[in-house]
């Protein structure tokens, strides 16, 4: 055992005595927020028509109302979980295979809603995978038998009982044909959505069939629901979540605007959140006409930011971040034990977080006053090899951590920056390793986004692993960072490496 | 001594419980509400690329959109003033051969909005004109010069404070005309040109001395009404704010918004009833509109209930129609009202303008009694003649007096359990001008909107005829225990149908 381990175990066993509010402040609850029912070409509800209500605003939907999830995510940062219902995307009528998917079952006829516009849609959350996250909530969102709907589509919430399994597997091939329509299917290098919605879940960890092992076998790892809805499965507690299967299921909350509302923020305050992952819904973040979207756009915008003051909340980049904190909050003990360090005990993790590869970046926030900068941050020996400055903290993106203990230190001042990856975006940047003049960063991108290095000039983007293309860089001398703009090729996250090294 | 009129005395005794009300007559000033931008097909705004910005939602526009306004007609018991932009109706490419009219110039292409939509919502206002006024706002709402350029608006330049070519504006008149023809809408068809105006923007050009001015080509299609917000033409001198006046043949009147955006759906005036600040108060199409279909029923209900407290109030009562509160209008600024003892009333009407008869803009006069639970007027004359209509709401009776002319009128009025022995009960959105009722015979000189049900009380008939072709009787019936004839009336021309209908006994 080496000193810092040592110190570290010291440490754990007798903390420097810190509040509460302190801790919380350091080690924060992440945020995230989904946008329900994207997908639909037809805003208008058919609820009491015995359809599905759909996004319940009168509206053709088109390119432009997707653009406020991409123009706010890139303002604050952010890949918003987007959740597509994906039954009027269908071009080839694969969905009229399905005879409960919608109304009109066998006779499902999509062909009025075959255009241009499904392609420019497609192709803009294609392009904007690095604020758009394509997740999933169904094929027609409800379950119609000979044109009688109960809700909704992954279980019977009306009768309290699950669906017929092979047809959910029907389902989901459809969902996948779809994808495959838009050239998002794994023949392009696209993995199914790893993020799933689903109103009415079958909850049944212990079973041989549950939404969780069908959507776990596509390679969905996450699903949000509402467990109060299905008491009779018991499920877990109110505001928490659990693994069914290989998913982790988690309970969702919304907070006052409600589904079909334009132009509508969430109206309880944030500290009143019982969940970390809050739902929306597309209309929330529409305008009620294009000309008035700048103006919306800014009020979420500035609740995002409101989010990042938050003293103990901050944004997470994107939703496996959300999920990587939400377990360390979960499971990892973290204690200040002095001005510039902390221990992180992560023993408990379970080996299930693991087993799913969910175990990625632990966030910590050290309050910064103005003019203060992070000059350096090291969890054990290492250096940590990400970080961002915004809304008076320094974000800390520590590594996947082990079931081990660690110590953290770092200075704040008005030296020089601490090196790494300042990020500004939505990427995930999971460790760095030196080697000479080298350094290596592994990483997950989405979409094409500029990478920040904090390094000196004279230093370039070498090489990245397949899948991974740098498509631009340069120095920025006022910022002393190179910038590196590094194009993803999965939509759902690219996994690969960038080197960093002198010219 | 056949006529019913010598009969009167002896009907009010038989009456018995007739009395003076004890509450004064109320001369209200009427209330209406003037929907503007109805009729694009699209309504996403395009200013921002030069374009009109016509409803300011996006959202194509299709019947249920002109049905959520006649059911806000229908709760609320009035004709509601739609004001259309034609552009976008026209399915023969019109519009192109005059550049100035549309930002896409002499590109116009309306191909995309030409569907069965157009036909539908058109058909709709066709067969609803008795909740539904088919009014003029325009064709494009702006102007665009040879270089594309576009300022506001169609009529009058107040960008630059200028007015528009009068030769230019009689071509907006004459392709709107095209358009309604192209539904058959038109004079061809046995309509009239529309009735009442809003000027795009509030641009109207005032010249009420001048040969040329917005009104005098308005009037010489036939149009009698404008409502307009006189702030935005300063420069030429218009009336005072809430005031208004003729110009060349029409009536102009301001109107003010009070808080409702033009964008905003669902959307009402922000202030109280009692602080409006004009009789007519703007709206656009939106503001009527719920987000979606399943919410429209709320919004509709929201504002027939804005409708039912304006009916409440003692200081203000729904106009049935624009002809009736352009009348009224005229009424309050030029006729006074005096109450000279409990139940008579003294009506001088000598200083009506000139212009209100020479351009036929003068229509019925609207007095209304306080009634306690029960009770109803049970006995009007004007003048020794039984008032022709009367309808009583939200705790209202209301009288509808003929036309005045130039003269004074004594108005005598007595309240009951019983109601009047013959008139027309008003519940509609018509206007009835006059009755006569002889021994065998009654008429009743009316203007119906669309098809309606007109009341009557009277005896049993023998016999109802029209004196106009197109003023024809659909159905009657008649129920002896209330002693009411209901006739269905269908007027054919959209803009109104006036004839005189014969009852014989």
């Amino acid at each position: 055992m080496d000193a810092i381990k040592v110190l570290a175990f010291a440490l754990i066993l007798f903390p420097v005595s810190s509040s509460a509010q302190d801790l919380d402040t350091f080690f924060p609850r992440p945020f995230g927020i989904a946008v329900n029912q994207v997908g639909y070409m037809d805003g208008s509800s058919l609820g009491d028509d015995g359809g599905p209500w759909r996004a319940g605003i009168r509206r053709d939907m088109d390119v432009r109302d997707y653009r406020p999830i991409a123009d706010v995510g890139d303002a604050v940062g952010v890949r918003f979980m987007s959740l597509f219902a994906l039954a009027e995307m269908d071009r080839l009528n694969v969905v009229a295979t399905l005879p409960h998917a919608t109304r009109d079952g066998l006779n499902y006829d999509n062909s009025p809603r075959i255009s241009n516009k499904q392609l420019e849609i497609m192709n803009f959350v294609k392009s904007n995978a690095a604020t758009i996250e394509m997740g999933v909530t169904g094929v027609g969102h409800e379950w119609w038998v000979d044109g009688v709907r109960t809700r909704s589509e992954w279980y019977d919430l009306d009768n309290n009982r699950p669906r017929d399994p092979e047809m959910l597997r029907r389902h989901m091939e459809v969902i996948k044909n779809i994808l495959w329509q838009y050239g998002l299917a794994e023949d392009n290098g696209h993995r199914f959505p790893r993020s799933f919605s689903a109103l009415g879940y079958h909850w049944n960890p212990a079973g041989p069939h549950s939404n969780g092992k069908l959507f776990g076998e596509y390679g969905v790892r996450f699903v949000s629901t509402k467990f109060y809805i299905i008491p009779e499965l018991n499920p877990p507690a109110s505001r928490d979540a659990g693994y069914d299967h290989n998913v982790l299921v988690m309970d969702r909350e919304g907070y006052g605007n409600e589904w079909y509302e334009y132009a509508s923020l969430p109206s309880t305050e944030i500290d009143t959140f019982g969940v970390d992952l809050i739902e929306s819904h597309w209309a929330n973040w529409l305008a009620t006409d294009d000309h008035l979207q700048p103006a919306l756009n800014q009020q979420w915008i500035d609740y995002m930011k409101m989010v990042q003051a938050h003293p103990q909340r901050y944004l997470a980049k994107n939703t496996d971040q959300l999920l990587s904190q939400w377990l360390y909050k979960k499971y990892a003990k973290v204690a200040l034990t002095g001005a510039g360090s902390a221990t992180i005990d992560n023993r408990a993790m379970p080996a299930k977080a693991y087993d799913t590869d969910m175990v990625g970046n632990l966030v910590l926030a050290i309050p910064l006053k103005e003019g203060e900068r992070l000059e350096m941050a090291k969890l054990g020996e290492q250096s940590i090899a990400s970080y961002l400055e915004e809304a008076g903290y320094a974000f800390l993106y520590l590594p996947p951590l082990e079931r081990e203990n660690y110590f953290v230190t770092w200075s704040v001042g008005t030296g020089s920056r601490h090196p790494g990856v300042f990020n500004t975006g939505t990427y995930s940047v999971y460790r760095s390793k030196q080697n000479g003049t080298s350094t290596s960063y592994d990483i997950q991108m989405h979409g094409t986004q500029t990478m920040r290095f904090v390094v000196p000039e004279g230093y370039e983007a070498a090489g990245a692993t397949s899948g991974l293309t740098i498509t631009n860089q340069w120095y920025d001398s006022g910022t002393s960072e190179l910038h590196v703009s590094v194009a993803g090729h999965d939509i759902q996250g690219q996994i690969g490496t960038i080197t960093i090294d002198k010219k | 001594m056949n006529s019913i009129r010598q009969l009167f005395p002896i009907a009010i005794v038989l009456i018995g419980a007739a009395s003076i009300q004890a509450q004064p007559i109320l001369f209200q000033r009427p209330f209406q509400v003037a929907i503007d931008d109805l009729g694009w097909n699209r309504g996403s705004s395009l200013g921002d690329e030069g374009g009109p910005w016509r409803a300011g939602v996006k959202r194509i526009f299709d019947v249920k959109d002109y049905q959520a306004v006649v059911d806000i007609g229908k709760g609320a018991g009035t004709r509601m003033q739609g004001l259309f932009i034609l552009s976008e109706m026209d399915r023969l490419g019109i519009v192109g051969q005059y550049p100035h009219m549309t930002y896409q110039q002499a590109k116009w292409d309306n191909s995309e909005n030409i569907s069965r939509l157009q036909l539908d919502i058109m058909t709709f206002v066709k067969n609803n004109a008795d909740y539904l006024e088919f009014g003029y706002h325009g064709v494009g709402h702006e102007y665009w010069d040879s270089t594309g350029r576009r300022t506001r608006a169609e009529y009058y330049n107040t960008d630059e404070n200028s007015p528009r070519p009068e030769a230019l504006m009689r071509q907006n008149l004459d392709v709107f005309e095209n358009i309604m023809d192209q539904y058959g809408m038109g004079r061809k068809d046995g309509h009239s040109f529309p009735e009442s105006f809003v000027p795009p923007a509030y641009g109207y050009y005032w010249n009420p001395t001048g040969s040329y001015s917005t009104g005098s080509i308005m009037s010489e299609r036939g149009l009698k009404y404008v409502n307009t917000n006189f702030d935005y033409i300063r420069e030429l001198n218009p009336p005072p704010m809430a005031s208004g006046g003729f110009d060349n043949g029409v009536l102009v009147v301001d109107r003010q918004n009070e808080g409702n955006p033009w964008f905003e759906y669902d959307s009402f005036p922000t202030i109280p009833i009692s602080e409006y600040r004009t009789d007519i108060i703007e709206t656009h199409f939106p503001n009527l509109l719920a987000q979606d279909d399943f919410l429209q029923a709320d919004v509709t209900k929201k504002w027939v209930d804005l409708y039912a407290e304006i009916q409440r109030s003692a200081d203000q009562y729904v106009a049935k129609n624009s002809e009736q509160f352009n009348s009224q209008w005229l009424y309050k600024r030029h006729a006074t009202v005096t109450e000279t003892k409990p139940g008579e009333v003294r009506i001088d009407n000598r200083n009506m303008p000139d212009e209100a008869y020479t351009h036929d803009l003068l229509g019925t006069m609207v007095l209304a009694v306080k009634l306690d639970a029960g009770k109803h007027v049970s006995t009007a004359t004007l003048d020794g003649k039984p008032i022709p209509a009367y309808y009583e709401d939200a705790g209202y009776g209301f009288l509808y007096l003929p036309r005045l002319e130039k003269k004074q009128y004594v108005l005598a009025y007595t309240v009951g359990n019983a109601t009047m022995p013959f008139h027309v009960y008003l519940s509609g959105t018509y206007n009835v001008y006059a009755t006569d009722i002889q021994r065998n015979a009654a008429t009743i000189d009316l203007k119906i909107y669309g098809t309606q049900d007109v009341e009557i009380k009277t005896r049993a008939v023998k016999s109802v005829t029209s004196n106009n072709p197109k003023l024809t009787i659909e159905s009657q019936s008649y129920d002896a225990a209330k002693g009411t004839l209901t006739l269905s009336v269908r007027g054919h021309d959209i803009q109104g149908e006036r004839g005189i209908i014969t009852l014989r006994y």
